[in-house]
């Protein structure tokens, strides 16, 4: 193609007066490896044309709204009920029972024993805890032993001294 | 009359498809000029097909559907701008880098694209739209002044010194044409 042709299309181009027919001549012109070096700015403009142009929409086509977060809202807020429900039935039913009585039987049973028990045991510390009240005796015993001791040492630091003389 | 009617309304998966495939690259393209993140432009596109199935049943009514598509995409995207530039930060779309570009300008090493691009990005929306559809896209400038309501002067005048200021910015950046 007469570079001035090119040229004269070019001018055309520039001011927006060219067909789409003569814009095609013209990137057909630039989509050439070598273009005349005056006009060479054109050409990475052509090229940007024609590279966009092969751009593509690849992602899957859903024509189905999506609707993960909704789901996930009323997972939330069921979730919320939930807890709330759980919370207010604890809450409500601890109060119910304030006394023993109001305890089913089995219940009242195993209170019963067990109390038994713990009396048991506690008796049984209580009987333990005397032979240990000998033990002190003695240990009070000893101590007033030791204190004896004492004068016993005084004795021997003196009668030494008299040997000594 | 009524064997239409029951077309239109049993306008299946696969018709649609048909239907919307040739525009769909088109609105993509579209929403990627305006957008410039590949992800949002996916989402957009995504949206605008959503919108059309929605409106299925209406889809035959329209005259033009591909210059219907495409000003919906143009609304959709000025909106999501605008609603960006309201925000205190403009983290998405300004300070987004664009990583499928610079990995493009890797492969290719065809820089200069890569600066058309940077230099297309700068033009006034208006611009952009235009020369998208007219340089990338081809399409006449009746169908663009229908799908951007403008007069098809105004959009000359704007093609115009879209053209003239990217070559010029080219020029001055890459010192062409110095002969």
């Amino acid at each position: 193609m007469d570079l001035v042709k090119i040229k004269q299309l070019l001018e055309k181009y520039d001011n927006a007066e060219t067909s789409l027919a003569e814009e095609a001549l013209l990137k057909q012109y630039f989509s050439q490896k070598k273009v005349a070096t005056h006009l060479e700015v054109y050409k990475p403009i052509f090229e940007y044309f024609e590279h966009t142009r092969h751009q593509k929409f690849t992602k899957a086509i859903q024509l189905k709204p999506q609707k993960k977060k909704a789901i996930y809202k009323w997972i939330s807020i069921a979730a919320m009920l939930f807890v709330m429900v759980a919370v207010y039935t604890k809450s409500n039913s601890n109060p119910k029972i304030t006394t023993i009585a109001q305890l089913p039987e089995n219940d009242q049973k195993t209170y019963n024993k067990t109390k038994e028990i713990f009396s048991l045991i506690a008796s049984k510390l209580e009987q333990s805890s005397k032979p240990l009240n000998a033990l002190n005796l003695i240990s009070n015993n000893l101590n007033k032993g030791v204190q004896k001791l004492s004068y016993v040492n005084q004795f021997s630091i003196t009668t030494q001294k008299f040997f000594k003389k | 009359m009524l064997q239409q009617i029951n077309l239109t309304i049993l306008m299946t998966h696969t018709e649609f498809l048909a239907i919307v495939t040739p525009i769909k690259d088109k609105m993509f393209r579209f929403a990627r000029q305006l957008l410039i993140s590949r992800e949002e432009a996916e989402d957009a596109t995504q949206e605008m097909l959503l919108k059309l199935w929605k409106n299925k049943t209406k889809i035959k009514e329209y005259k033009n559907l591909e210059a219907f598509s495409m000003t919906m995409t143009k609304n959709f995207c000025l909106d999501k701008l605008k609603s960006k530039h309201t925000q205190n930060l403009k983290i998405v779309h300004n300070n987004y880098q664009d990583n499928e570009a610079l990995l493009q300008k890797k492969i290719e090493l065809n820089d200069s694209v890569y600066w058309v691009t940077k230099i297309i990005n700068t033009l006034p929306k208006q611009q952009q739209m235009i020369v998208q559809l007219r340089d990338v896209e081809h399409y006449s400038f009746e169908e663009i002044a229908v799908m951007l309501g403008m007069n098809e002067t105004a959009i000359r005048v704007a093609l115009s010194r879209a053209r003239k200021a990217i070559r010029n910015t080219l020029v001055k950046t890459h010192n062409y044409g110095l002969s």
